[in-house]
């Protein structure tokens, strides 16, 4: 009844033993993928101590970036840039740059504004919500995620600030006492959205940024031990890059010493945050629904949309999660130890449930469209289908709801390359389904006299792929500048962490110093 | 077991097989009696609605058949809830859940008796059509356009069919886990738990069908003109937060009688606290989306279903249920001590319960109190006893699974994990 480690697994397998021998499944991948019940699953692999998850992952800040790294980030700075000048176009000249026309008043800006909040809301999900649930696996992905949440949220609060028309009059989106005594409207979900978004992004910040401070501090240690490093600048000018970089990170680590009370304090801190951020991941795409669902336009309105925009914005944020941690994990050496094949795997099962949920939700809508006996809902429904925009929706229900089912087949789920190109099927799927629920509600009012179409114009077009250069580019700038893994809550769920490791080294028969290099307990985070 | 291995680490822990020893993991004789007294009891309540409103006029007998019918969905939502909740800790691998999960199988093993529930109301249905359910009266519906649009939906045979659907579904992927949860406690193969997992994540997706479409048919479809998109997660909601308090109440009494000792500790009550804290808020979260974006749009045809819970008396129970299901439980979950504590869990376990009565009563009653004249929430003999009669033969039913089998599943691979669970960080 005991659990069994995997190389026990391994060796009964090898040597036919085992109570059924003929259904133990063989290791296969990294030797996370096992599928006996009773076994251990090792989240770090690669025999790797306290200080070598240290070293490995400050080495990822410290050591040269991959070569790829700077043209990346130089077309993602180009294409941000982009964004910035369409902006400015769209700034000057008017919204009239704009597809927007009378009976579709939304267009690329609100489904560019949903569909980049529904990236940033992984990260929360998993730093916050697996936190509470004990999901020790999600050590490896919560800091890059959090890190996209942010970037996400940023292009996200990008749109509505922008598609106001007279932008200097966008301070009236919050409500500031002014002399004309005029305010928003308290009744309008517009202006819960303002307060959900601000709070979710200024929580989330906060979580990221505390959970960050003692790896931080390891980095400010280790630049500190370097700190007569320079580097030349065009053969001209001797820049002390060791000086710059302990006062960087020393400024951000806001004097962490690892102490005992620090600790405590931290892990207090951490919780209550986590517990803070849990309804906020739900609050925030619920609000977000409640823009189309208060309303009584068909398509709009129906009491499934809350739920059904939190799956959906789980769902696309998981799939963005992958789409960029995959070519990580091939870029930076040694990530593999850490983000193994079962992180991945974890990860796609998230995607199909979530997945199937949108599908539940799509099925419910297009049912009591029905079943509720009125017509114009119905023919809403029926136009989204078979409509003018017929190839949007079906886009949407084939990347949406049928392409994460390809992950109920094991190889498909743990083949990295293959799980790629379906995230991006989801995120091309979750874009679209903003672009249904949005366009086509609105592209046909009650009067056929209210008809029209929507397209957009290359300007929108601009803006929306810029929006992907302002959220790479600060993604680069984090994979350059920040620890991308949590140093220190990797460490404790390392078998090494646990207060008798070295008892538990020596019943295994090893030495008993393997794990251990003389640090005990909790969050062993200092650097060497 | 070694000396070492024993005190070094949770991984290498070896359970005392004292602790499975029979009269730990048995429920005694006393579990058979209270289940038969309960079963009869179920079976007189149920004859004395039928023998009060069998000759009685219509409006009694429906008086009789809604209350009955609360009843049969509050006691449903068990078998439902636990299923979903079964499904789900096999699909997470949750280790901290062995020890307790033996209970959630009984429970779920009982649609076979929700759908013995179900006969009598089938056969009303053909016998007496539209007491119920007023679409199945045809001289109810005559000239209605909008039911005229659901009748490929909304027809005896079609309905009859979807029942049988909906029980088929329940009780199939009830019977194959806990036969396997079973068969392993006899043979110990770990890997039963694996195929439990793979039966799991089909069994989800046609749980969650059959789940929204009996919420829609047996609860919503009580109002044939009201739709609701939430319907189905609401009666989920619904389900799982009843299971979770039947559960967690049915192991502290098992706890208090002395089983289960040194398997199911304090931390597993505080995760199942947790849980509870969690579907309260979750409950609260989908009833108050469906109530808010109702209200706010402010269409006739949906609001229907809301102003018959404002109006003839109704507002004070709708009102009662906003702070009896979701601020009194939320608030007396949220101390970490409270759901440790073998005193307030069992307390707030059974304060959820006749919440998820008051909030089923809250469904069904209403129908009967639509229109001008209608009477108000009314309680009589009729009333209580409809409502406690199926209830009654669900929990005797359950308690009949609980003395037949151990009280955990004895070779679980994950009892090591589970017995040596934490809560802390």
């Amino acid at each position: 009844m005991s659990a069994i480690p995997p190389d026990r697994v391994t060796a009964e397998r090898l040597a036919g033993l085992g109570p059924q021998k003929r259904r133990l499944d063989p290791v296969t991948g990294d030797g996370t993928l096992i599928e006996d019940p009773a076994a251990e699953i090792p989240l770090v692999l690669g025999n790797h101590t306290f200080a070598s998850v240290t070293s490995t992952i400050c080495g990822w800040v410290e050591k040269p970036q991959p070569g790829v790294w700077l043209p990346l980030f130089l077309t993602a700075g180009g294409v941000a840039t982009m964004c910035a000048v369409m902006i400015v176009y769209l700034i000057i000249t008017g919204v009239g740059v704009w597809g927007l026309n009378t009976p579709v008043g939304w267009g690329f800006d609100i489904t560019n504004f949903v569909f980049w909040v529904g990236i940033g809301h992984a990260g929360t999900l998993i730093s916050a919500i697996l936190c509470i649930f004990k999901q020790k696996w999600r050590t490896s992905i919560n800091r890059a995620a959090e890190a996209m949440t942010i970037f996400a949220v940023i292009c996200a609060g990008t749109f509505p600030g922008i598609h106001v028309g007279r932008v200097w009059f966008a301070w009236f989106l919050f409500p500031i006492p002014n002399s004309y005594w005029i305010w928003p409207n308290f009744r309008s979900p517009l202006l819960w959205d303002v307060f959900a978004v601000g709070t979710y992004f200024t929580v989330s910040l906060l979580f990221w940024y505390m959970g960050m401070i003692p790896d931080l501090a390891t980095l400010r240690d280790r630049a500190v031990m370097n700190i007569n490093r320079t580097a030349s600048f065009v053969g001209l000018i001797r820049i002390p890059i060791g000086k710059i970089a302990a006062y960087f990170y020393g400024f951000l680590s806001l004097g962490w010493r690892f102490s005992m009370r620090g600790w405590w304090n931290y892990e207090k801190a951490y919780i209550l945050l986590a517990g803070m951020s849990t309804p906020l991941v739900l609050s925030v795409h619920s609000i977000v629904s409640f823009d189309f669902a208060v309303a009584v336009i068909p398509g709009w309105h129906t009491t499934i949309f809350p739920p059904y925009f939190v799956a959906g914005a789980i769902f696309s944020g998981f799939a963005m999660v992958l789409t960029l941690m995959i070519p990580m994990r091939e870029l930076y050496p040694g990530m593999k130890d850490f983000l193994t094949l079962k992180h991945i795997e974890n990860m796609c099962k998230i995607i199909t449930v979530t997945g199937s949920m949108v599908g539940f939700a799509y099925a419910m809508e297009f049912f009591i469209a029905w079943y509720g006996g009125n017509p114009y809902e119905l023919k809403v429904f029926l136009n989204r289908a078979f409509g003018p925009y017929w190839w949007a929706y079906w886009i949407m229900v084939s990347c949406n709801v049928i392409s994460p089912q390809v992950f109920w087949f094991k190889w498909a789920r743990t083949t990295p390359w293959f799980i790629f190109i379906i995230t991006i099927f989801v995120n091309i799927g979750m874009w679209f389904e903003r672009f249904v629920i949005i366009v086509t509600s609105l592209h046909r009012d009650f009067l056929p006299s209210s008809w029209g179409m929507y397209s957009p114009t290359w300007v929108e077009i601009l803006t929306f792929v810029g929006s992907f250069g302002i959220f790479l580019s600060l993604f680069c700038l984090f994979l350059r500048f920040l620890p991308m893994m949590a140093i220190s809550e990797i460490k404790n769920v390392m078998p090494a962490a646990h207060p008798h490791a070295d008892l538990i080294a020596l019943a295994r028969g090893e030495k008993p110093s393997r794990h251990a290099d003389g640090h005990h307990g909790n969050r062993a985070g200092e650097g060497h | 077991m070694s000396h070492a291995t024993g005190h070094a680490h949770e991984h290498h822990f070896e359970p005392d097989p004292a602790l499975f020893a029979e009269p730990n993991v048995r429920a005694g004789g006393a579990a058979r009696g209270l289940s038969l007294a309960l079963i009869i009891a179920g079976l007189a309540l149920g004859g004395f609605v039928y023998l009060q409103s069998a000759g009685a006029d219509k409006p009694a007998m429906r008086v009789a058949m809604l209350s009955y019918h609360t009843g049969f969905l509050a006691s449903i939502a068990f078998f439902i809830g636990a299923l979903g909740f079964v499904m789900i800790l096999h699909q997470t691998a949750a280790g901290w859940s062995a020890v307790i999960r033996r209970q959630f199988e009984n429970l779920m093993s009982l649609a076979p008796v929700g759908a013995l529930l179900f006969l009598p109301t089938l056969v009303l249905c053909y016998t007496k059509p539209g007491l119920l359910w007023k679409w199945m009266d045809p001289a109810h519906v005559a000239g209605d356009v909008i039911f005229q649009k659901k009748q490929a939906f909304l027809n005896l045979p079609f309905f009859t069919v979807r029942a049988l659907a909906f029980f088929a579904v329940w009780a199939g992927f009830a019977f194959a886990l806990r036969s396997l949860s079973l068969r392993q406690d006899a043979d110990g193969d770990r890997w039963k738990t694996r195929t439990m997992r793979k039966i799991s994540a089909p069994g989800l997706l046609l749980f969650a069908l059959a789940t929204a479409f009996a919420g829609f048919d047996w609860g919503m479809a009580l109002d044939f003109h009201f739709f609701s998109t939430m319907w189905g997660v609401y009666f989920f909601a619904q389900s799982m937060l009843a299971t979770l308090a039947l559960g967690t109440l049915t192991l502290i009494v098992l706890r208090s009688a002395g089983r289960l000792e040194g398997l199911v500790r304090d931390e597993h009550f505080h995760d199942l606290g947790k849980l509870l804290f969690g579907f309260t808020i979750f409950w609260a979260y989908i009833s108050f989306s469906q109530y808010f974006l109702i209200w706010y749009a402010n269409i006739p045809e949906e609001t229907s279903f809301m102003m018959a819970r404002r109006e003839h008396g109704w507002l004070s129970l709708s009102s009662a249920l906003v702070v009896g299901k979701f601020v009194i439980p939320f608030l007396a979950l949220l101390p970490r001590p409270n759901r440790r504590s073998m005193a307030v869990l069992p307390l707030v376990c059974v304060w959820i319960l006749g919440m998820h009565l008051l909030d089923l009563f809250w469904v069904v009653q209403p129908e009967l109190t639509k229109g001008p004249d209608a009477p108000g929430p009314s309680l009589t003999p009729v009333v209580i006893a409809g409502i406690l009669s199926p209830l009654c033969v669900m929990l005797g039913a359950f308690l009949w699974r609980i003395a037949s089998v151990p009280l955990v599943p004895l070779q679980d691979p994950r009892l090591p994990q589970s017995l040596t669970h934490r809560n802390s960080i």
